[in-house]
């Protein structure tokens, strides 16, 4: 019975569709002004919804849903901003020219055991990948608008840790993310994966000597 | 005073043991002992006369005591009715609501056979009553019937209607020699006559349908039946009887049929009564007319001209030029070619010259309809919108479209039309997405139908409903800052479709139809199923 219901409905249904979902997305455009080759524009609640700005520092956000979003201007290593910004299905949500503030300073300490390498740390912040690579000493510095974020170290081979980490512009503050010692389970193989220090050497058991 | 009565009597009876079929459709070689014993029709008949009842303030009937014997004597005679089963009912106990209801059932048990030809004559007197719904209802006053509270204690003619339906025979004859309208034989409580006093024109009551085959009424609703001194019966009893004495074969058949019958005894009385009482009947089974009521068909009867189609009432039927008889009703001519017209006052409906073969019955109804065009093409200006405003809003707003129909009237039948429509129109307008401003975007849309209808139709008007399956096609458009493109939908759509027409002259019309369908579209990945309801008005001409 259910199958002839269901046959009758797709008869009736003929053919083509309609979609409005499509008509329920807008873009966000702007200019991020002074722009670094860090900087990165997301929306806060779907941080799979960012663009880098441009050398000229225009940036374009398309398939934005409509409504009230919150959108993460990270413009350098000391300027960010926060701003709100309502959404047209259909539409262009015109920003201008965006002049962060100085936001604040956030330092992500990334520990590792044994001397395993960070070469291929990723930091997330606020779901959006940090363009800027560790340093020598294993630490990254982003600037944020106060408010609290969610940061994440990721090592392939090491795994990953995860904090909510909160800020208060103009202040600084120094967050210490401590990776595990690989155990060889997935994900967690150590420097087979990772790979050890300049000078050190990957064991069978994933440490690096 | 008025006089009040009721009568009438049902006669039926079948020529299966004859070697002709009335209508001659079908000729069965048979020896004539064979047949007799095995298909011969039994006859049954309940003769009710109810002069009196309990209560003294329904005034007593003179001759519904006399109606009974006539009806039961001519039935009873063996070179009339020779209906073998006579049951006359005429004494207090015997005509009680419950006593007539058993009788009505103990009649139904003994007349199973399909082909058995059943009469159900009551001559008593009829009032009118609220029922249990509040509907103005018909009523038999049996004689346990309370003057104040016939509808508790009278029997209504809709029960009598249903209980007289189960009887199995297919030929049955229900004749009602009564009326309701407050003259003549029928008397109304006070409240009610105040009631329809108050109205401009007579109420017809609801009542349920019948399943009675055949029911025969003395007179029209709002007209009086009266019995009279000088006949000693009720009047239209009177005539009827004389019908089935042999005067109203029309053709010639030697058989008198239920409608031969009818039409004898409503000529006469119309004419007896200056007018003044019409006798009805609502014929459900017309055509062949296997409802014999007295005699047997001893020969191919003349062929018979006759309409009982309401729409022709009041026509007069003529043949050859010379007015034969005023519809409903019919007529005996001699076989050959006739010019058959159907004119009222100075209006000609129809003139058409037919060739008639002994034992043929013409329904001039056919002549009509053979003769109005039976081709309307239209142009149709409307509108079209999806039921509920989530569709409305999401899918779709409510458009104009125009159009072209054809429709072809009687088709599988006269009562059936036929219609193919296409019709499309275009615009802007906006979505409300929810939440969001107005969405912007220009539509296209295009709709094909055929539709399958029941139509009525009466004097210019007609009607019709039934049944409509249609394709939608939609295309909409967006050319926003962020999405430009189009979209677009095909589906089919079950419904419904009902209109009406108003037909100037014979050849132009003006319509105006509804559609309401039921369409399934994909919207947003999935099937969504939408009420769609569209109307139009149509000016057309027929061919």
């Amino acid at each position: 019975m259910r199958a002839l219901l269901a046959s009758v409905a797709v008869l009736l249904a003929g053919c083509g569709g309609l979609d409005n979902s499509v008509l329920r997305l807008g873009v966000v455009r702007g200019v991020v002004m002074n722009p670094t080759i860090e900087s990165l524009v997301i929306v806060e609640q779907l941080p799979e919804l960012n663009a880098k700005p441009a050398a000229d520092g225009r940036f374009e956000i398309a398939g934005v849903p409509q409504g009230e979003i919150s959108l993460l201007v990270l413009a350098s290593g000391t300027n960010a901003e926060r701003l709100t910004v309502k959404v047209q299905g259909g539409a262009v949500s015109e920003l201008g020219t965006v002049s962060p503030k100085l936001g604040a300073r956030l330092a992500v300490h990334v520990h590792v055991p044994s001397n395993q390498s960070r070469a291929n740390a990723v930091v997330t912040v606020a779901g959006a990948v940090v363009q800027k690579k560790l340093d020598r000493e294993g630490e990254v510095e982003v600037a944020l608008p106060t408010g609290c974020y969610p940061v994440k170290v990721a090592i392939r081979g090491l795994g990953a840790v995860e904090k909510q980490v909160c800020v208060e512009a103009p202040k600084s503050r120094e967050v210490d993310f401590e990776l595990l010692e690989p155990d060889g389970s997935p994900g967690r193989e150590g420097c087979s994966v990772s790979g050890c220090e300049n000078g050190h050497v990957c064991r069978s058991s994933g440490a690096c000597e | 005073m008025t006089r009040l009565l009721i009568a009438t009597a049902c006669l039926a009876l079948s020529c299966a043991h004859t070697s002709l079929e009335k209508g001659g459709a079908v000729v069965v070689s048979l020896k004539k002992g064979q047949a007799d014993s095995a298909f011969e029709a039994r006859r049954f008949a309940l003769v009710v006369g109810i002069p009196r009842a309990a209560d003294d303030r329904w005034r007593a009937l003179q001759f519904a005591s006399k109606d009974v014997d006539d009806v039961s004597r001519v039935l009873r005679d063996p070179l009339g009715g020779r209906y073998q089963n006579v049951t006359t009912l005429l004494t207090e106990a015997q005509t009680t609501k419950a006593a007539l209801l058993d009788a009505v059932h103990a009649l139904a048990a003994q007349a199973t056979r399909p082909d058995d030809i059943v009469v159900l004559y009551v001559s008593a007197h009829g009032t009118l009553a609220r029922d249990g719904r509040g509907e103005l209802a018909r009523y038999l006053v049996t004689s346990d019937a309370d003057f104040t509270d016939p509808a508790q204690t009278a029997l209504s003619i809709s029960e009598l209607q249903q209980a007289f339906g189960t009887v199995p025979s297919k030929r049955r004859v229900l004749v009602l020699a009564t009326c309701h309208s407050g003259g003549g034989k029928s008397l109304l409580s006070e409240e009610v006559s105040r009631e329809l006093a108050s109205l401009k024109g007579p109420v017809r009551p609801l009542e349920e349908s019948s399943r009675a085959a055949m029911v025969l009424s003395a007179s029209d609703f709002g007209e009086p039946a009266r019995e009279d001194e000088g006949l000693r019966n009720d009047v239209y009893t009177h005539f009827l009887v004389e019908a089935l004495s042999g005067l109203g074969d029309r053709n010639g058949d030697g058989a008198v049929t239920a409608t031969e019958a009818h039409d004898w005894a409503r000529r006469k009385t119309w004419a007896f009564s200056n007018g003044r009482q019409r006798p009805s009947a609502e014929i459900i089974e017309v055509g062949a007319d296997p409802i014999i009521l007295s005699g047997s068909i001893s020969r191919e009867g003349k062929p018979e001209l006759f309409s009982y189609a309401q729409r022709l009432d009041g026509f007069a039927l003529k043949v050859d030029g010379e007015e034969r008889t005023e519809l409903p009703g019919g007529a005996a001519v001699a076989a050959g070619r006739h010019v058959v017209e159907l004119t009222k006052g100075p209006d000609l409906l129809v003139r058409q010259e037919v060739s008639l073969e002994v034992g043929q019955r013409l329904d001039v109804q056919e002549l009509v309809d053979r003769a109005e065009p039976n081709v309307a093409v239209s142009l149709l200006a409307g509108g079209f919108a999806f039921i509920d405003q989530k569709s409305r809003d999401e899918v779709m707003p409510g458009g104009a479209n125009v159009g072209a129909s054809v429709r072809f009237d009687r088709v599988f039948g006269s009562r059936f039309a036929l219609e193919l429509d296409g019709s499309g129109f275009g615009g802007a307008s906006s979505l409300q997405l929810g939440g969001g401003a107005p969405v912007p975007f220009t539509w296209v849309s295009g709709q094909g139908g055929i539709s399958l209808a029941w139509t009525w139709r009466w004097r210019a008007l007609s009607f019709w409903a039934g049944p409509r399956v249609a394709g939608l096609w939609v295309q909409r458009s967006f050319s926003l800052p962020a999405y430009s493109g189009q979209q677009t939908a095909f589906s089919m759509m079950p419904g419904a479709w009902l209109g009406g027409a108003v037909t100037f002259g014979s050849r132009w019309e003006f319509s105006l139809n509804l559609q309401p369908m039921l369409t399934v579209l994909t919207v947003d990945g999935a099937m969504r199923p939408m009420g769609f309801v569209g109307g139009w008005a149509a000016a057309g001409y027929k061919f």
